[in-house]
């Protein structure tokens, strides 16, 4: 069945000057509206680069950003990241992962030994295969590998770490119980590279003054502290940590102050 | 004397109810423009009083607070961007006035075990998480067709109960899961999103989801004195009774163990139902 389009956008790239029509129907609108920016990206390979378009949920557009699609060895079909077995030594039920980006042509690979019984998770562009130490339930696996790999398959990042980021939460959270916005966290942590968070003046002002209760008793006050006083920081500068959970914490929280206004969180 | 200068207040905010409505599509847009229009009179006065008065804290948390509300609303209606406006109902919640009395109710909560608490339209849904701190059992929240269609609203209530560690359901089809809610130990309306449905309604609520013996908590706000029936109406907020008329219609419908407490230009009240 053919989808209605709703928006044509013409669109010239900025570092190979093609001329791109696009047709905005109703799938890229309803993946604007789930996603916790309210845009969608729509991909277009220009040989050794990706043209990333972004839209919002209105079908207008927001933004491109470029995307280098290096590739070291031609016989290969993507470019390949190796993760240290010492990383993943530290992780507690990730034996091992090979993810591949078929958009941006990256794999991503990490084990402590053979990978065997692993679990694969598929979505359009992206493929994970993870290994686990332990017996997990089937159900828990699925569940959060599925989430993980929406969140990796609307990325467009171009940096290993983002996307190793969101493996070494998955390897924490599978312990976790699922909740509904989760999904929303990890496609933070996947961006993380691509994301400036700005806050708001008067906002910020009010946060300070009357100090809601959510804000200021269930979440990180120093990290919030910390970047309410920052005009503007990369989202990856400020939840990296080596801690995970903390990790995901950090970003629960970013997600926490953009939800309410009190920062705005961009793609730059 | 002292409370009449919230209903200034009301009344000092006008103007900017007036420029944002201006600016933005909304159902009650006539309505509000033209009620500020036929009220000019009453705001020059009310501007002259305040020009001579000292405001005390929880009147200056009142005006502020609330100008970042009109703020918030003309930001939901021109861009669908709802953040800011889940943002004032969170700062609201933490003025003086609203913690005053959110306190009161607290203090006042008898333990019950595993208590089922319903809260109407709750953003933020602090009273009931408050309660739930208090008594644990399960929080219900019966959400109104805006909450439940605004994605980062239901998130906000999400985020409760997963920061507060919440056991409870979000409700968007009162038919369809009526059985969750029914007898209802504690039901609670306090947010200025439930205010919207009006007096009547959330009473008649009570009345089909309440056990026998449960307990009525509201808050609401005495907007039956202009400017805040206005201000109140910019939220699409009907005119709600006073006081008097609450105790009296509460002892009219049974409830018994009536508690009222007023703060600045709202009331939290208490009732069991017989």
């Amino acid at each position: 069945m053919t989808s209605v389009v709703l928006n044509i956008l013409k669109v010239r790239c900025p570092k190979c000057g093609r001329e791109s029509i696009i047709q905005v129907d109703e799938t890229i609108i309803e993946e604007a509206r789930s996603n916790p920016l309210g845009m969608a990206g729509v991909v277009e390979i220009h040989g050794d680069h990706a043209l990333v378009i972004y839209i919002d949920r209105n079908g207008n557009e927001r933004g491109i950003r470029i995307y280098s699609l290096l590739k070291k060895d031609v016989t290969k079909p993507y470019t390949e990241f190796t993760i240290s077995p010492k990383e993943l030594e530290k992780m507690r039920n990730v034996a091992g992962f090979i993810l591949h980006l078929k958009k941006l042509g990256i794999m991503i690979k990490g084990y402590t030994g053979p990978m065997h019984d692993s679990y694969k998770a598929v979505k359009e562009n992206a493929v994970l295969e993870i290994d686990f130490k332990e017996n997990i339930p089937y159900k828990t696996i699925k569940h959060w590998t599925q989430m993980v790999i929406e969140a990796i398959n609307t990325s467009y990042s171009d940096n290993p770490k983002d996307y190793l980021n969101a493996i070494k939460i998955l390897d924490v959270m599978l312990e976790e119980r699922p909740f509904i916005y989760a999904n929303k966290v990890f496609w933070l942590v996947t961006n993380a590279s691509t994301l400036t968070m700005k806050t708001k003046l008067p906002e910020k002002l009010l946060l300070k003054n009357y100090r809601p209760s959510i804000i200021y008793e269930r979440y990180e006050v120093p990290f919030i502290n910390h970047i309410i006083e920052l005009p503007q920081e990369k989202v990856n500068v400020l939840i990296n940590t080596e801690n995970p959970q903390i990790m995901f914490s950090r970003a629960e929280a970013v997600l926490s102050l953009y939800r309410r206004g009190i920062i705005d969180v961009v793609i730059e | 004397m002292a409370v009449n200068i919230y209903y200034d207040l009301a009344f000092a905010l006008f103007p900017e109810l007036q420029n944002a409505f201006n600016e933005i599509d909304a159902p009650h847009k006539d309505e509000v423009i033209n009620r500020v229009k036929n009220l000019r009179y009453f705001m020059v006065s009310a501007e002259d009083r305040l020009r001579n008065a000292s405001l005390p804290s929880e009147a200056k948390e009142f005006q502020e607070v609330f100008r970042y509300g009109i703020t918030a609303l003309k930001h939901g209606f021109s861009e669908d961007d709802w953040r800011r406006y889940i943002f004032f109902t969170e700062i609201l919640m933490e003025t003086l006035l609203f913690r005053n009395l959110t306190t009161w109710i607290i203090s006042r909560i008898p333990i019950i075990e595993n208590p089922k608490i319903v809260e109407v339209d709750p953003l933020p849904p602090i009273v009931s998480t408050r309660i739930y701190q208090r008594t644990s059992g399960e929080v219900y929240y019966i959400d109104s067709h805006f909450i439940s269609e605004n994605p980062v609203m239901i998130e906000t209530q999400q985020e409760y109960m997963r920061r507060y560690m919440v056991a409870g359901d979000i409700v968007t089809s009162m038919e369809e899961k009526f059985s969750q809610i029914e007898n209802a130990d504690i039901y609670v309306f306090a947010s200025i999103e439930s205010w919207k449905r009006g007096w009547d309604t959330l009473i008649g609520l009570a009345d089909k989801i309440l056990a026998s013996g449960g307990l009525l908590v509201g808050v609401l706000p005495l907007n039956d004195k202009e400017g805040l029936k206005t201000l109140m109406r910019a939220w699409q907020i009907p005119d709600f009774p006073t006081a008097r008329e609450v105790m009296d219609i509460l002892k009219r419908l049974r409830y018994t163990r009536i508690r009222t407490n007023i703060y600045g230009p709202f009331m939290a009240f208490m009732a069991s139902k017989r």
